[in-house]
């Protein structure tokens, strides 16, 4: 029978939960935010913006990746035989 | 010289408020101005979307690799999954919206109803992703939670 370390595994899900949860009252505040920025804006260089942009279209590339191997798990397993999933722990 | 812009930025910023409280699909008279191209918060709330899909990405993998979900949990996690994809590629297309560009553009795993809907403010799109990824998290954290309980 395969042995697994659950606690950390719970954990890392509620840390995930934790984060996404944090993120909904900021994306509700970005309005907000705006009007803080705006005031705030001159302070930042075009390289900046470029910079960030960067690492945004980096981040969507690996959200894509991620996307793609998740489905790719969870497709396997969809067709995985019942009694299969149903051994382990 | 500066009063202007910050003018047409605060602006931007009611615009994206009055999006806030709308529908999910606002009318086109509702779109969102162009956000002022040195803004940087719309960008660093979709890097924290794109994180936060990452991070539930990767707990559904684990899930699954540490046996906690069935063939059957599988095939909805599927589909939530893409539900809570499709709602980031939103938040994608209206980011490119709001800065003037070309969604269609993007080359990238986004489906091409999620580049033509332009109609959703970044705002909304925004909270729909986190939504759809909340469910997505709970379903999956339920899912482990079950397995443990036997």
């Amino acid at each position: 029978m395969t042995k697994i370390n659950t606690t950390g595994i719970v954990n890392s899900v509620n840390t995930v939960l934790d984060i996404i949860t944090k993120l909904e009252p900021a994306v509700a505040a970005l309005p907000q935010v705006m009007d803080l920025i705006a005031v705030a804006i001159s302070t930042f260089s075009s390289e900046d913006k470029a910079q960030v942009e960067k690492a945004y279209e980096d981040k969507m590339a690996g959200t894509d990746a991620a996307h793609e191997e998740t489905q790719g798990v969870l497709e396997a397993q969809a067709e995985a035989e019942p009694e299969a999933s149903e051994d382990k722990g | 010289m500066r009063l202007p812009y910050i003018c047409t930025t605060l602006m931007a910023a009611l615009s994206l408020a009055s999006c806030s409280s709308a529908s999910a699909f606002p009318s086109p008279g509702n779109i969102p101005t162009t956000l002022p191209h040195t803004t940087l918060a719309d960008d660093k709330i979709g890097i924290a979307v794109e994180t936060a899909y990452q991070a539930a990405s990767l707990a559904e993998r684990t899930a699954v690799k540490a046996g906690f979900v069935s063939p059957a949990q599988a095939r909805t996690l599927i589909n939530l999954d893409n539900q809570a994809y499709e709602a980031v590629c939103l938040t994608r297309t209206a980011y490119d919206v709001a800065n003037g560009q070309d969604p269609s553009a993007r080359q990238d795993g986004c489906s091409a109803a999620s580049k033509a809907n332009r109609y959703v403010g970044y705002v909304e799109a925004a909270r729909m992703a986190v939504e759809m990824l909340k469910s997505l998290v709970s379903t999956t954290k339920g899912l482990q939670q079950d397995y443990l309980s036997r």
